[in-house]
């Protein structure tokens, strides 16, 4: 089987070349049959190592290709590949969840122009995140990084002819760059440090290096949790990730949800000794839990139905987060799995939403929708029940098994933060799935008076700043005119007489199994499999020793979701008016709402702190190097120098010969000067 | 006696060569000049070189010069054209520049110890083969053998000074203005001979 | 009185006649003057070099007659220069009817 280790990324990658080069000339059904096909492969093949993996406790699957790079007598990396446990958990989850969403792109993506860039771009995206798993080497492995963090660029700006995608690519590209830097820095630490790229050989050597250098270390886990906090959108890199909804929903699922975000978490996994031993941990787990709490704040009031789900992706990436500074990395693993299955449930329901309604996105302009699209409705139902964690979904099972560890660390603070976050993330699940699919529709169909009857829907109903603001969708994105695959069907009828229809069979097979997983994948003993591989059998005791107190956590945890989810129905469906009394007649709640929609204006914040002061910084040496020293000094100088000059001498040439005679002697007695001078 | 004639003859040779430079009349300056070739003549004589004292006369005094007067003649300059208008300034300056060649020249002459070891000049010479080496005999052996190469690359050389003044001179196809073209007439086989003279 | 006659009197005489010869270029507009300064200067260095060659005539047994050569070259070249340069004059004559130097400034790109 290890044989065939090589495979599984290049298959994908087979994929990409095919409908990248030659996708534009074949036939819808070559390029979906040539796009699916790559994946499903590898997720066969993925599935096959696992299988053989699993079967041993320690057994690792390790395959070569010889040097990729080699540089002296002690710098080289192999170009090689290796799966165990953990990078066999990861490429199922990768393959899987991609090949269903591949599968759902068939149907989502039908009337798009760029239909076989998407595959192709998804294929490479697919490549790229399997050789990040299964790389041997931290090089390798940054590969893979760069590789998704390129196909997230491009598949944000997919719809590149309207600029505001572009700038949320470019914006996604530019914020995990800093990441990137960081990361870099820290591999070329670690290479200095233990001489080699090996990710096994450093995390073994990792404890006696702490005990050597401990500032070090600490310098190595800090730039590597950098770049994770760039990949994995945590403060203070998170902004990316909402205006990356720009991109296609599948996209969105795929990589803003469910793989390429959770990479961050994978480093930190992949290296957990070495994490243990820096002693950086409590920074990873504060960083977690406060990107936790801040998110799910932000997703309280969103409007926009993906810009919810992406604040809730940063949110529960932070859970995760969390459960690595609590040094329950198995259980972090656990949460990814499962988020993976909700997420992608979540988004893909969004999508088959938004499909429905013909790109609509604004979750003010929906409602009601139950009676009319049920099937979407009933997976969107799993996915947000999981979502909240609802008792023996499989949210649940990761998310209480997170907050035990963090109790169990002694970590109280850290604990209610968590628990907090576990409210406020059952609240917004919630009022997203009541604003969609209950009460009555309010889209372009619906009666005006209705629209604004009440103010159903907008969580602040409409403060005068927010009615200019976001309503036509926020800002320049404006959605709803750009989103290009004008279907046909939508221009037919026109505006007014949306007919909401279904979902082809295609998107909804995927999101079927996607919410049995999302609903029963808390069943999966992925953490105690994982720590079976040795590393980490103390956590796994505690996790099955301390049964009594896990089910304490378990009654506190669900009590804490349905607190929220109650809190949810009673002011979104039972009781409106109560609500609005909260938002508009208590100064806090005003304040909470505004800071909400407002994303707590943290990209104000960056823009005045970094943004502005680096584009004034670009502009100074846009006058003054580009402008002065570059045009004017170095490109109009060397002309004007030369121009000068020639026009000085070319007065010299009167064309006559008595002027050259002067010249001509005059140069033999200089030269008759130099002659007698030198000779002393 | 030589001697004297020699510093007479210099100095003579300077003052001829100063009339030269100065004289307006181009035919003025002519007869100086062959003043002044026939002074060097003289002072080569003196110097022991009694061939290049004949060959200065046939060929500068007697066919270059003539080759000179020739051509003044034949363009027969108007008093009006001969005038130059030189500026003060330009006199100045190409005094200031001759001067300090002179001076460049004469600090470099002062300065060498070569010159001022230098035996007499007018010593005799004992030896009777070195007495003879600026005669015909001694000259011709010396072109015919040890230099050779250098004979027959000059004679190339005129050769080409001939073709070129042909060339230059030749009337191409159309004729000159009438009157203007009358002076001019015939000059192109004049300077061709006198070029063939002054080669021999 | 022994009769003397040094070097550096012939010389100086020589740098005199040089100069002067330059000041002719120099200073005359010409063209047929200006040759005949030409004319000065090449016979200035032609007096220097039987000069040096009579100087160190004891001292030059191998090629005693080289600088009397030397110098006959000098004439031919002399020679060929005064017949290219008066033609090239009186090819200038011929398309601008003046020998003054000033008057043309063709020699330009």
């Amino acid at each position: 089987m290890a044989r065939y280790l090589f495979l599984i990324p290049i298959l994908p990658f087979a994929g990409f070349l095919v409908n990248g080069l030659a996708g534009r000339r074949l036939p819808r059904w070559a390029v979906s049959l040539v796009g699916c096909a790559g994946p499903t492969a590898a997720a066969v093949l993925a599935g096959l190592a696992f299988s053989e993996v699993a079967a041993g406790p320690a057994s690792v699957l390790q395959a070569s290709l010889g040097d990729w790079i080699r540089a002296g007598r002690d710098f080289h990396v192999p170009l090689a590949l290796s799966l165990d446990r953990l990078s066999g958990v990861m490429a199922l989850v990768v393959t899987g969840v991609g090949t269903l969403i591949h599968v759902y792109s068939i149907g989502y993506m039908r009337e798009d122009p760029g239909y076989a860039r998407f595959f192709a771009y998804l294929n490479l995206f697919m490549a790229a995140m399997l050789v990040l798993v299964l790389a041997d080497n931290i090089l390798l492995l940054f590969l893979g990084w760069e590789g998704v963090g390129l196909c997230s660029y491009l598949l944000i700006g997919f719809w590149y002819k309207d600029l505001s995608n572009c700038d949320a690519g470019i914006k996604a590209f530019v914020v995990n760059r800093i990441g990137d830097f960081g990361f870099i820095l820290g591999v070329f630490l670690i290479f200095i440090t233990f001489g080699t790229f090996e990710l096994e050989a450093i995390d073994s050597r990792a404890a006696a290096a702490a005990a050597r250098d401990p500032l070090v270390m600490k310098a190595i886990a800090l730039l590597l949790f950098l770049g994770a906090t760039g990949k994995s959108a945590q403060i203070p890199l998170y902004v990316w990730l909402p205006d990356a909804m720009a991109g296609p929903t599948p996209v969105s699922a795929l990589i803003h949800a469910a793989t390429m975000v959770t990479s961050g978490v994978y480093l930190l996994a992949r290296l957990d000794q070495l994490f243990l031993a820096s002693g950086a941990l409590p920074v990873v787990a504060w960083i977690g839990a406060l990107t936790a709490l801040l998110a799910a704040l932000i997703a309280l009031a969103q409007t926009d139905i993906k810009k919810v789900l992406a604040y809730s992706t940063v949110s529960q990436l932070g859970y995760m987060f969390l459960a690595c500074g609590v040094a329950a990395f198995p259980v972090a693993i656990f949460h990814l799995v499962t988020h993976a299955f909700f997420k992608a449930v979540l988004f893909l329901g969004a999508g088959a939403v938004i499909h429905s309604l013909h790109h609509e996105q604004d979750m003010r302009r929906m409602g009601g929708l139950f009676r009319r699209i049920p099937l979407t409705g009933a997976v969107f139902l799993a996915g947000a029940l999981a979502l909240s964690g609802f008792p023996l979904t499989s949210g649940f099972f990761s998310k209480d098994e997170i907050l035990h560890e963090t109790l169990s660390g002694g970590q109280g603070l850290l604990y209610s933060v968590g628990l907090t976050t576990a409210v406020l993330t059952a609240f917004y699940a919630f009022r997203q799935f009541a604003l969609v699919f209950l009460g009555t529709y309010r889209g372009a169909g619906a009666e005006r008076g209705d629209a604004h009857g009440g103010g159903h829907g907008t969580f602040p109903p409409r403060s005068p700043r927010g009615d200019e603001h976001t309503f036509p969708p926020r800002s320049p994105r404006g959605d709803e005119h750009t989103f290009p695959p004008r279907s046909p069907r939508g221009d037919e009828h026109g505006h007014g007489a949306h007919e909401i229809h279904g979902s082809p069979p295609s998107m909804m097979a995927p999101l079927a199994v996607l919410a049995f997983l999302a609903l029963c994948g808390g069943f999966l003993a992925v953490p105690h499999f994982l720590a079976g591989s040795g590393e980490t059998a103390a956590h796994a005791a505690a996790g099955t020793a301390g049964a009594e107190g896990q089910v304490t956590g378990w009654i506190v945890g669900g009590a804490a979701t349905v607190l929220g989810i109650l809190a949810a129905l009673g002011l979104f469906v039972w009781r409106p008016a109560l609500r609005e009394r909260i938002v508009q007649g208590t100064a806090g709640g005003r304040l909470l709402a505004r800071l909400s929609l407002d994303k707590l204006y943290v990209d104000e914040l960056y823009d005045a702190l970094v943004v502005k002061p680096f584009w004034f910084l670009s502009h100074v040496l846009f006058l003054v190097i580009d402008r002065f020293v570059i045009d004017f000094a170095c490109v109009r100088g060397t002309g004007l120098l030369a121009r000068t000059l020639g026009a000085a001498l070319g007065r010299l040439q009167t064309g006559k010969i008595p002027s050259y005679a002067f010249y001509f002697v005059g140069g033999v007695l200089v030269l008759m000067t130099l002659v007698l001078w030198a000779a002393g | 006696m030589d001697s004297s004639v020699f510093h007479i003859c210099g100095l003579l040779s300077v003052a001829a060569a100063a009339l030269v430079v100065t004289r307006r009349n181009p035919v003025y300056s002519t007869i100086y000049l062959v003043l002044f070739f026939t002074l060097i003549s003289l002072e080569f004589l003196i110097l022991r070189a009694p061939f290049l004292a004949i060959v200065q006369v046939l060929v500068y005094a007697g066919a270059i010069m003539v080759l000179f007067l020739f051509v003044i003649m034949l363009l027969n300059l108007t008093p009006e054209e001969l005038r130059e208008d030189v500026s003060r300034s330009r006199k100045v300056l190409s005094g200031a520049f001759a001067a300090l060649i002179f001076v460049l020249l004469a600090a470099a002459i002062r300065r060498s110890d070569t010159v001022r070891d230098a035996p007499n000049l007018v010593a005799p010479i004992e030896d009777p083969g070195l007495a003879k080496a600026g005669e015909a005999p001694a000259i011709g052996t010396a072109l015919f053998t040890t230099h050779a190469l250098a004979f027959e690359f000059s004679s190339i050389l005129i050769l080409v000074a001939i073709v070129g003044a042909i060339h230059l001179t030749k009337r191409r196809g159309r004729a000159a203005p009438s009157g203007q073209g009358a002076p001019a007439q015939g000059t192109g086989e004049q300077v061709q001979a006198a070029a063939e003279a002054s080669g021999t | 009185m022994i009769p003397h006659l040094s070097l550096s009197f012939c010389l100086y005489v020589s740098a005199a006649l040089f100069a002067i010869g330059v000041y002719g270029v120099l200073s005359r507009q010409n063209l047929i003057v200006i040759l005949m300064s030409l004319e000065l200067m090449l016979n200035a260095v032609n007096l220097s070099t039987i000069a040096f060659g009579r100087a160190f005539l004891p001292a030059s047994p191998p090629d005693p007659s080289g600088p009397q050569v030397f110098v006959v070259m000098v004439l031919a070249v002399a020679a060929a220069e005064a017949a290219v340069g008066l033609s090239i004059l009186l090819a200038v004559f011929r398309k601008w009817r003046t020998t003054h130097a000033g008057r043309i400034d063709m020699l330009k790109g």
